[in-house]
């Protein structure tokens, strides 16, 4: 090759280079163009100066113009480089230094008196160009320090006191220096002949491309595609190959001989070769530079990807993340955090277990607040800087300083901010690259999805393995587990606590269901704090819990069981809102291999320990022994239907009564007979009629309570005697809740003074919240109350207490219940029982001997309302209910 | 990373937006912050012995609680833990304490704890607030590490000592003079090195009380007065060419203009920051002598620094990490201030309306030790809530208070004390803030002297004027300075005939405030007092 022509076709290839691949790379900013053009000037110099050294058609001159026109063009395109890298709004010299450099390439043209056209000089075959420059060359290099003068000053006015962008610049400076320099030394008698201009142009132009490139306008990778690489490679080799054709063509046709058609194939063949050597070196080149760090990432990337949704557990995905991570990027320590169901985003997973592990960051938390508008991984050191910073607390600041956090990920998924990964420093040391935050955002991007699902997941199966209301194990789960639990330690021991409580059917009724609950809940939480972590709480039935305990003996589940239910017994006493009953429970406690040789029998033993606290009076923990099993076999054997196995104590109690007032016995009794016929031709089942013969016999047991002087009174009650009868139903409840058993007629005995209106008591229930049974006490009890002779009154007759019952139908009676007993009334079904007692065989119950007594004037409770005692200070009947 | 460093490393937009993005907020977000870090400082206060001698017992646990259970507080609610300086009592340790003059207090001085978080948040705003004033629009500020600072305040352990600290901490800005040098100075020496040193190596920031730095600013003409009688060459000796080359040109014009030379001839100030009350009497003067528009920011001795104007100069931002704002709405403060015993409401930051005047209540954030404190000052909102954030004017001290060109703050009580160490027979008086014609502060004291001592002793307007002066500047080290320092005589008497102050409650049914009362009230006593005046013209010229 002669003349220097292979540096031209060096630089000319640089800025094809360049100019093919910013071609096809994203433009984000106007300074990406303008170093096009700026590409495009220097092909045009480098280009018009290597077809002039090949001397190619049309002529020298031509070309010598064409490469001037890029040469003074230059400055001119520099220039605005400069500002659009600077991003610099103003710079008012832009159009008028166009039309300068513009003006001195015609003038040039015209004159040939800036830079005459070169003198050709034939050298050994080849060509050299000699300039002869006079002094009017310095008049353009004079404009052209002129003008970079005046980029100098904005320069400096744009980088005062930002030194940030100066730094940016220096490269693009050192742009400036070597081109001025290469184009002065040119002129120099040393370097005549050597196009020394052209070889600065390519320095300035590497010099450019690495400022865009340190100014992150565009990835390398992002450049360097495969048709690119191919397109370079043919350039290339095109351009490379041109000055060797001709030799090689003659060397095959006169010096081997070969045809001139043979010739031209092997030629085109070797060209091929020589390309497609090229193209493979360059791929190589460009892979080894730029693409293999972010090959291998990505060969992480879609490696993690494919086994991170395989996975269903947090846990899992989040060591996956880390272990990814700190072997793509050597992470020290890595920390997630996941939102929680209160909000918050508590730690879940850290690379060092002997870790700080009490992180949780609030949903108000600063960073949450970030990750939520910005999204993207975050330096520490850079969200530091940010206002939001300003709301954090000074000890979350020592913590992320103590655990040397430098880099934090959002796991964001569908907008959602799933969680967040803290990541320490490197173990190698050095900061995060930009090219680090990519990998850590794309890896993020999958595990946060693969976290939604797994949430998703874990969220389902615990809902289908927790109980709804309190959090704890659900009944089938339970099961589940205390199968597995008792595989799990045949050779060890097992414990299954069974925890019931006790009158929580009264409790509900008293308080309401949404009281009921929050006693629920409360147990649930005290049983939770309790246990363990191997072991489980579980509610298996409406008001019964359990505790598996694995490795528990029997005392020391009972222990445990009993503290449990001492905590449960001061549930109330914390609260002082309102004045709650004490809640108790009755719990069993059976082990194996103690006791029980299967899982089935542990439950069943457990189960029999409770039935025999309820026995015993509740409010106790018994542990499984052969007396429990002996006393359940005794029951087994000895049982007989409901009523008569309860039979004996309802005697004892309404004799009890019969003592204090002789009345309320046989009232009692009537009202008993009633009630079992009015529940029986309301077409209820048998032990429905059983309760409601039960709980009239023992529906007015709280007057065992009463001061005998209110009882017995003829006269009117004061309101304060009428308040102290009025506590003879919950007197009668209190009663009856410790009888083993018998408290399946609380509800009815509690709501036998409730008005189907609302307006009775003690909880002023109304229509169908009476429960059924207090509602046919509250229709019989009033009837044998009105045909009853009294102290303070004569009897009412049967058809005025029917007439009476047909009016308060809807107010005071169930309408269907009233109008059923009427209508019994008066085709005979029942027969109303004036003056007389109903006997006990009457009931279908033994008799009992009651002590005879005069029969008292003193009132039991009818809710009638015309037919009251008269109360002091009331109005009237009919105002309230009355005795 | 110092910012400095920052400098060099991140461009304009990014320091802005880290130091000063807070202006962009909105007030939604403002008051998360807020919120935010107001559950910090409960955790920590509520927790702390200090906090529980004011709780008594109580635990807030949420901001509605806390403004429930903390009634307002002042300096005397916390005087027992802080002047014995109890480190171990406070809500997070201490690592400086600031003092200041407790005019009118148990104690002649209040102190206050500053702690690490309060001192990092410090440095941040003081940052802040250096880019703020020297930006001429968003983001454009103006900083340079070779700046000069004219520094016209007082050292540590005064609150004002800390800004040379904090501005070590982040960037070597040089004062005028050096900081360990400056302590060993009298005031006028340390502002004529300021000027000598700046004249050789310019002054890019100057940062002061308006009316101190007024002063300073007039001791360039008396310093030029001085070197008059020096030759030519002594004069120039050390001033950099390119001040001598303004100070010459400067001169050329002063001559024209037949004026004196101005700090604004020599130097090109890019920012000039003023601190404490009665700016507004001194940023015009201060203009005209500088050639820029004076800043002003908020500071104080308790609440550290609050807030800053910018390149607007209408109303100073309030940063959001600083404390927890609350305000006291003018009606109900003069409602305290009627019946001390009545607790007034407060409204919160995002809360204020535009043109309101309030009076600010602080919770100092980062284990600060003051919560819902009453500073005593007063400002009115620029500028609601539609405009982006609130803005505030400082308007003066509360009206209990009089302070005078920040210097000095005589209340009630230091009146009363002077009056009596003083043995006038004064029988009744009544003082208000008042202005001069030059707009210059002073206090202007009514005073009625007892009828039986007129006939012994002398009691001329000049002898009660000297007489008290003596007294308030033997109790007040700062009312002496006033005189000293700025040649202010802060003191005008007017004497009342005798029986004003009853005519005047006879009149009104009530009696004339003692401290600042409404000019109206000052009318009507005035009026009290030429009605006396006819009443006994009438009783005479009848008599005769």
């Amino acid at each position: 090759m002669s003349g220097y022509s292979w540096i031209s076709i060096i630089s000319l290839s640089c800025y094809l280079i360049l100019f093919v691949t910013f071609l096809a790379a994203k433009k984000t900013q106007k300074v990406m163009y303008t170093f096009m053009v700026f590409l495009f000037v220097l092909i045009f110099w480098s280009g018009g100066s290597f077809a002039m050294r090949i001397q190619l058609w049309p002529s020298v001159n031509f070309w010598h113009y064409v490469s001037l026109a890029g040469i003074f063009l230059i400055p001119v395109v520099f220039y605005h480089f400069v500002l659009d890298f600077l991003e610099e709004p103003r710079g008012g010299g832009r159009f008028f230094w166009l039309v300068v450099f513009l003006g001195l390439i015609i003038f040039n043209m015209l004159t040939d008196s800036l830079i005459p056209r070169p003198e050709v000089v034939q050298e050994g075959g080849g060509v050299q160009f000699i300039y002869h420059y006079s002094w009017q060359i310095y008049v353009v290099f004079l404009l052209v320090v002129l003008c970079w003068g005046q980029l100098a000053f904005l320069i400096r006015r744009h980088c005062k006191g930002n030194g940030a962008v100066f730094l940016q610049l220096i490269p693009v400076l050192c742009g400036i220096g070597a081109i001025f320099l290469g184009n002065i030394l040119a002129t120099l008698p040393f370097f005549q002949g050597f196009p020394l201009d052209i070889l600065s142009g390519v320095v300035n132009a590497g010099l450019l491309f690495y400022a865009l490139y340190k100014k992150q306008l565009f990835r390398m990778t992002m450049l360097i595609s495969r048709p690119n690489c191919f397109l370079l490679s043919s350039i290339l080799g095109l351009l490379i190959s041109y000055n060797y054709l001709l030799p090689i063509q003659n060397f095959l046709v006169y010096v081997i001989g070969v045809e001139h058609n043979h010739a031209l194939i092997i030629m085109a063949m070797c060209m091929l070769v020589f390309i497609g050597l090229l193209y493979l070196f360059i791929s190589l080149l460009v892979n080894a530079l730029f693409v293999r760090g972010d090959q291998q990432q990505g060969v992480l990337i879609a490696r993690f990807s494919q086994e991170v949704t395989r996975l269903l557990g947090t846990g899992d995905i989040l060591r996956k993340l880390s272990d990814i991570t700190q072997e793509a990027l050597g992470v020290y320590r890595i920390f997630a955090l996941v939102r929680m169901e209160g909000e918050d985003y508590k730690l879940l997973f850290t690379s060092s277990p002997l870790e700080e592990k009490n992180v949780s960051l609030p949903p108000e938390h600063p960073l949450v607040q970030y990750f939520r508008e910005n999204g993207g991984c975050v330096l520490q050191r850079e969200f530091s800087r940010t206002t939001m910073y300003r709301g954090m607390w000074e000890n979350e600041k020592q913590l992320f300083s103590s655990l040397g956090i430098e880099c934090f990920c959002p796991l964001i998924c569908e907008d959602e901010l799933l969680g967040i990964v803290m990541l320490a420093k490197k173990e190698e040391g050095g900061a995060y690259r930009v090219s680090d935050l990519s990998f850590l955002q794309a890896i993020s991007t999958i595990c946060a999805i693969a976290l939604k699902n797994a949430c998703m997941y874990e969220k389902a199966l615990n809902e289908a393995r927790q109980d709804e209301l309190t959090g704890l194990i659900s009944r089938k789960y339970f099961y589940e587990l205390l199968d597995q639990e008792f595989d799990r330690n045949r050779g060890g021991s097992l414990a299954l606590s069974v925890i019931n409580v006790d009158d929580f059917r009264l409790y509900n009724q008293l308080y309401g269901t949404h009281e009921g609950d929050l006693a629920l809940q409360r147990i649930a939480a005290i049983m939770k704090a309790s246990v363990e972590q191997s072991c489980y709480a579980a509610r298996i039935n409406g008001k019964e819990f359990a505790l598996i305990l694995p490795g528990y003996d029997i005392y020391s589940a009972k222990v445990l069981t009993e503290t449990i239910a001492a905590q449960i017994g001061e549930i109330n006493s914390q609260r002082n809102s309102h004045v709650r009953s004490r809640l108790t429970v009755s719990a069993g406690i059976c082990a194996a291999p103690y006791m029980a040789a299967s899982a089935k029998e542990l439950l069943k033993n457990a189960d029999s320990a409770v039935y025999s606290v309820k026995r015993a009076g509740k409010n106790a923990v018994l542990m499984y022994s052969e007396e429990v099993y002996r006393k359940e076999m005794e029951q087994q054997s000895q049982h007989k239907s409901g009523y008569s196995e309860h039979a004996s104590t309802i005697y004892a109690l309404t004799a009890a009564i019969d003592t204090k007032d002789h009345y309320t016995f046989q009232h009692s009794q009537n009202v008993a007979y009633y009630a079992s016929e009015l529940a029986k031709a309301a077409g209820l089942e048998h032990y429905l009629v059983e309760i409601a013969k039960e709980a009239g016999l023992l529906h007015d047991i709280g007057k065992i309570g009463i001061r005998e002087d209110i009882l017995n009174k003829t006269g009117r009650l004061t309101p304060e005697e009428y308040e102290i009868m009025k506590s003879h139903v919950d007197n009668g409840v209190n009663i009856i809740r410790y009888l083993p058993s018998l408290d399946y007629v609380i509800p009815a005995v509690l709501s036998h003074h409730e008005r189907y209106d609302g307006r009775g008591y003690p909880r002023k229930l109304a229509g169908e919240e009476i429960p059924l049974a207090g509602r046919i006490l509250a229709v019989t009890d009033a009837f044998d109350a009105m045909i009853s002779r009294r102290s303070y009154r004569e009897p009412l007759s049967v058809e005025r207490a029917l007439s009476i019952l047909r009016e308060e139908c809807g107010k005071q009676f169930d309408p269907n219940l009233a109008a059923l007993f009427v209508e019994m009334v008066e085709n005979g079904r029942i027969e109303p029982q004036i003056q007389k007692s109903v006997t006990l065989e009457k009931l279908g119950m033994p008799p009992v001997v009651v002590p005879d007594r005069p029969v008292s004037a003193a009132a039991a409770v009818p809710a009638v309302v015309p037919v009251g005692v008269p109360v002091e200070g009331t109005p009237g009947p009919g105002d309230a209910p009355a005795f | 990373m110092r910012f400095q460093e920052k400098l060099r490393k991140y461009s304009k937009q990014e320091l802005w937006d880290e130091y000063c993005g807070f202006l962009d907020l909105s007030p939604a977000e403002f008051m998360r912050i807020q919120r935010r870090l107001l559950m910090e400082q409960i955790e920590l206060w509520s927790a702390s012995p200090l906090g529980q001698s004011i709780l008594k017992g109580k635990h807030p646990r949420t901001i509605e609680e806390f403004r429930a259970m903390v009634p307002l507080t002042t300096y005397d609610d916390y005087a027992p833990m802080l002047l014995s300086r109890q480190a171990k009592s406070l809500p997070a340790e201490p690592v400086l304490w600031i003092q200041t003059t407790w005019e009118g207090g148990v104690h002649p001085l209040k102190v206050a704890p500053y702690t690490k978080g309060m001192l990092d948040t410090y440095k941040r705003n003081v940052i802040a607030v250096l880019m703020m004033c020297t930006a001429k629009h968003k983001g454009d500020f103006d900083i340079s590490v070779t700046d000069h600072m004219l520094y016209a305040l007082a050292p540590l352990p005064y609150a004002t000592g800390l800004l040379p600290l904090l501005f070590k901490d982040e960037i070597d800005i040089e004062f005028l003079p050096p900081v360990k040098e400056a302590v060993k100075m009298s005031f006028q020496e340390r502002n004529i090195q300021g000027f000598k040193m700046g004249m050789k190596k310019g002054i890019e920031y100057s940062f002061g009380v308006g009316s101190v730095l007024y002063y300073v600013s007039q001791a360039l003409t008396s310093m030029q007065e001085r070197q008059k009688g020096k030759s030519f060459l002594r004069r120039i000796k050390g001033i950099s060419p390119s001040t001598m080359w303004r100070y010459l040109l400067a001169r050329r014009k002063c001559r024209e203009e037949n004026r004196e030379l101005l700090p604004k001839d020599l130097f090109q100030l890019k920012c000039l920051i003023v601190g404490g009350t009665d700016n507004r009497c001194y940023k015009a003067d201060l203009e005209k002598m500088w050639g820029v528009a004076p800043v002003e920011l908020f500071a104080g001795t308790e609440p550290t620094l609050v807030g800053c104007e910018t390149w607007t100069r209408d109303g100073v931002y309030f940063f959001p990490d600083a404390c927890f704002y609350e305000f006291i709405p003018e009606r109900e403060f003069e409602k305290n201030a009627a019946d001390p015993s009545y607790q007034p409401s407060t409204v919160l930051w995002d809360e204020v309306t535009d043109g309101g005047v309030y009076e600010i209540v602080l919770t100092i954030f980062k284990g600060g030790a003051f919560v819902r404190y009453r500073v005593g000052d007063v400002f009115r909102c620029v500028g609601g809530h539609n405009e982006g954030l609130p803005r505030f004017q400082y308007i003066d001290r509360v009206p209990q208070v009089i302070d005078i060109a920040g210097f000095t703050r005589i209340t009630e009580t230091s009146i009363r004390q002077a009056i009596q160490l003083s043995r006038l027979s004064i029988a009744g008086w009544t003082a208000k803030k008042e202005f001069t014609e030059n707009n210059r502060p002073f206090m202007h004291l009514y005073v009625e002297m007892e009828r039986s001592a007129l006939t012994t002793s002398a009691v001329s307007t000049q002898i009660l004027q000297e007489h008290l002066s003596v007294y308030f500047k033997y109790m007040d080290q700062d009312y002496k300075d006033l005189k000293r320092i700025l040649g202010l005589d802060p003191l005008r008497i007017t004497v009342l005939k005798c029986g004003t102050f009853a005519e005047y409650q006879r009149r009104f049914d009530r009696e004339i405030r003692r401290m600042n009362p409404e000019s109206s009230e000052i009318n009507d006593l005035l009026q009290c007092h030429e009605a006396g005046s006819m009443e006994r013209r009438e009783v005479k010229y009848e008599w005769i």
